[in-house]
């Protein structure tokens, strides 16, 4: 189910930064080789085939970044994770697959933790929270949108079943 | 078969009140029925003024038809859900309702208000507790983990109101969590 999931699909394009430890042809501009040592970005889809191979090695990309990651730790909820990355738990499961890496695991379990509180308040009022909170709203990755929108449709399900008088 | 995205991750609350609907209730038949044998038990022979004990759709059913009175369960009368609300309000744990509490209660308000004594108030007790467990459901999300969450003492219907959040969201916690210790 993983390898169909379309979220997934599209987690894999994120770009990430690369060095080349061999010479690679067919990478370059129109297809020109590219010289060892030198720095692409590739899709991670490209570079995790690679990497396993050894041919390049990846380095830590900008949504992983300590800057990012100060200020997850700092206040989770008011990063904007859409800015950064449009699928960022997705991409994190990718990342932590090549790269070992304890604390971005923890970092990234903590950021979903606090913000679904956040999300679980907003799915009771969208339109209120849309205009109090419009920033956080609007920063939500993927699969938050995904959280807000199934918490909001079973709270109003469960509303107009509780208002219903008819028998 | 595939479902609406809303019902592959919950039932609806229709169908939680469903299930409701087989738990036992006593009536007073207001005029004598024969016996009918069901497929899960056999209703016995009905004669009034005695008491009966019968499913809960067979009572609503036969309320329905004015063919019999329904008797509140000994929960849901108004000293009983006072004390159970000083409860709710005083302490941070969910207080123990019976499992079907906001079903049950819901069905009965709305087919036999008169059998009720002082229904009105008793509405207002029910919105009351299930604000009180709704808030403190919201507070309890903060204790998610990959691998368990307690909240004891939930009500059928509310957890079903939880369960897409908490079960996308531990879900994925748990992936991430499992690909970091793969390594």
């Amino acid at each position: 189910m993983d390898y169909y999931d379309i979220d997934g699909i599209l987690s894999e394009n994120q770009k990430v930064p690369c060095t080349c430890n061999v010479s690679i042809p067919g990478l370059g501009h129109e297809g020109r080789e590219v010289p060892a040592g030198s720095k692409v970005e590739l899709p991670f889809w490209l570079a995790e085939v690679l990497a396993v191979n050894s041919f390049v090695s990846i380095h830590m990309p900008i949504p992983f970044s300590s800057v990012v990651r100060n200020a997850l730790k700092a206040s989770p909820t008011s990063v904007s994770l859409r800015d950064i990355c449009t699928n960022y738990y997705h991409f994190a499961e990718n990342m932590l697959h090549v790269i070992s890496d304890e604390q971005l695991a923890q970092l990234t379990l903590d950021t979903l933790r606090k913000r679904s509180l956040v999300i679980a308040d907003g799915a009771l009022n969208p339109q209120g929270a849309l205009q109090q909170n419009s920033d956080f709203i609007n920063g939500l990755d993927d699969f938050e949108k995904y959280l807000l929108r199934t918490a909001h449709s079973t709270h109003r399900s469960l509303t107009h079943w509780h208002n219903s008088t008819s028998y | 078969m595939a479902l609406p995205r809303e019902l592959e991750a919950t039932f609806s609350p229709e169908e939680v009140e469903f299930l409701a609907g087989n738990e036992y209730t006593d009536i007073v038949p207001l005029e004598t029925m024969d016996q009918l044998p069901l497929v899960s038990a056999t209703i016995p022979i009905m004669k009034p003024p005695r008491k009966c004990r019968v499913p809960l759709w067979l009572a609503l059913e036969l309320k329905r038809q004015h063919r019999a009175r329904i008797v509140p369960p000994e929960w849901l009368d108004l000293s009983n859900l006072q004390s159970l609300q000083e409860q709710e309000m005083e302490i941070d744990m969910f207080s123990k309702m019976p499992f079907r509490w906001l079903e049950t209660g819901h069905l009965l308000l709305k087919a036999c208000p008169d059998d009720i004594e002082d229904v009105e108030e008793v509405r207002r007790i029910l919105l009351t507790i299930r604000e009180a467990r709704q808030s403190k459901a919201r507070a309890g999300l903060e204790a998610v983990n990959e691998v368990q969450l307690a909240l004891d003492n939930l009500g059928a219907m509310e957890i079903n109101e939880i369960r897409p959040l908490f079960r996308e969201t531990m879900n994925r916690m748990r992936k991430i969590v499992q690909v970091s210790e793969e390594e």
